[in-house]
């Protein structure tokens, strides 16, 4: 019988942290508009970071972090929750290298509002989170949607950060990269094979269901 | 006096020094060619821009004073502003647009539907501003900034985006609408025949300065 645990472990990690990613990424974008000056370009960089390092680094980041010997670790791993080698720690690893691409598009995106909007807004009387939601949000939609669908296709292909803290744990946090690389590994072509296809067709249908939520944004 | 300006601000070529005000009913026309510095006073009085120095008041309130650090922000400020480009917002239908600026929720429904019927646009109250042509757009943005009731209106070159049959079949119609309201209203335009035409008095403003 063939073990389908993988689809459903990268699933669940890639749609959480799609979930998270969107809200952080938004949000952070958002903020950096506001701040200037060297701190926005210190902010810029931290949040770019994940992208341009390998993600072993990002790994390593992340098992000093969250590993045992941390007192963050040790915490929650006395409140019953320990991150390192459960499937919570593949939902982690998604979020901090797909996060620049979501936080990017945003950004992008949000830099592309006409200001002359913003302003008219403003002299309108409405409230700064108003104008996020009604004006700037609905503006920046496109962009925001390609940004989260790079972010997702980038947290479904995830293996470098998420074999350091996750591991390699069948039916526990064993993703599809990691199932296609030991079946490789192995010499087990046939179940590489399947994962590979698997993946093709789920990435592509993701691309497909986000850009055709685009395009209806637009027209 | 309803809004006093004395406003100063560098600007890259020369520097903005302007002082005057406009009474409740009146439609001052700010004269001058592109680039002196009309629409920078406008800016500055809804507070999207900020002068070097001086002071705004509106109704006795102080909106700006540089010396006692008051700069009261654009959201606060109840100036009613149309952009040459109108800005509407296009992910809003026209009611959505006009309701933006109600500020009580409860007259909202009513306030949008007056103005709609006020401009002959109630037809397009669910259209979205890019199925109207220009003239149609200009009346979205002016119910707009009439719905929210505010103290002081300005218009920035409102017909520069029109073309000429249109604009005289408007400009009555903006008048009358105009001087309905009832608060100083500053009109911003290159064209001295449409300031004579609509303004009780004119402003000319050349390099940053008033002409006298």
């Amino acid at each position: 019988m063939f073990d389908y645990a993988p689809l459903w472990i990268s699933l669940r990690a890639t749609v959480l942290a799609a979930v998270i990613v969107f809200a952080l990424g938004t949000l952070a974008a958002r903020l950096c508009l506001d701040i200037r000056g060297r701190f926005a370009w210190v902010l810029d960089v931290l949040f770019t970071l994940p992208m341009v390092l390998p993600p072993t680094v990002l790994g390593f980041f992340l098992l000093v972090i969250f590993g045992r010997n941390t007192f963050f670790g040790k915490l929650l791993s006395d409140a019953g929750m320990p991150v390192i080698f459960s499937w919570h720690a593949t939902v982690i690893a998604a979020v901090v290298v797909s996060f620049p691409l979501m936080y990017k598009g945003a950004k992008g995106a949000f830099e592309q509002v006409d200001q002359e909007h913003v302003w008219a807004a403003r002299t309108l009387g409405m409230s700064e989170f108003g104008i996020f939601v009604k004006v700037m949000f609905p503006e920046a939609w496109p962009g925001i949607l390609a940004g989260l669908a790079l972010s997702f296709a980038r947290a479904l292909g995830e293996f470098g950060a998420t074999l350091m803290i996750a591991g390699n744990i069948p039916g526990k946090t064993q993703t599809i990269p990691m199932a296609i690389y030991f079946a490789t590994a192995g010499g087990d072509m046939r179940t590489a094979w399947i994962w590979v296809a698997v993946i093709t067709i789920v990435s592509c249908v993701a691309l497909a269901v986000m850009n055709h939520f685009g395009n209806k944004g637009r027209s | 006096m309803e809004l006093e300006v004395s406003i100063k601000k560098t600007l890259k070529d020369f520097t903005l020094e302007i002082d005057f005000s406009v009474s409740k009913g009146e439609i001052v026309g700010l004269l001058g060619e592109s680039g002196s510095g009309k629409s920078m006073t406008l800016k500055s009085i809804a507070g999207i821009v900020r002068p070097d120095g001086g002071v705004i008041r509106l109704n006795g309130t102080t909106l700006f004073d540089s010396e006692r650090k008051i700069d009261v922000p654009t959201r606060n400020r109840n100036v009613g502003y149309m952009f040459q480009s109108y800005a509407l917002f296009p992910y809003m239908t026209v009611a959505q647009n006009v309701a933006c600026g109600i500020k009580d929720p409860s007259k909202r429904k009513e306030t949008v539907s007056r103005n709609l019927e006020l401009l002959h646009i109630d037809k397009f109250a669910d259209r979205y501003p890019r199925h109207l042509s220009g003239g149609q757009q200009q009346r979205v943005a002016l119910a707009r900034l009439l719905a929210a009731s505010p103290s002081v209106i300005m218009l920035d070159e409102p017909f520069s985006a029109l073309d000429n049959e249109l604009k005289d079949s408007l400009q009555e119609e903006l008048k009358s609408t105009l001087e309905r309201s009832g608060c100083p209203i500053l009109f911003v335009s290159h064209n001295r025949e449409e300031v004579q035409r609509y303004c009780t008095r004119s402003l000319h403003l050349s390099e940053g300065r008033l002409l006298p």
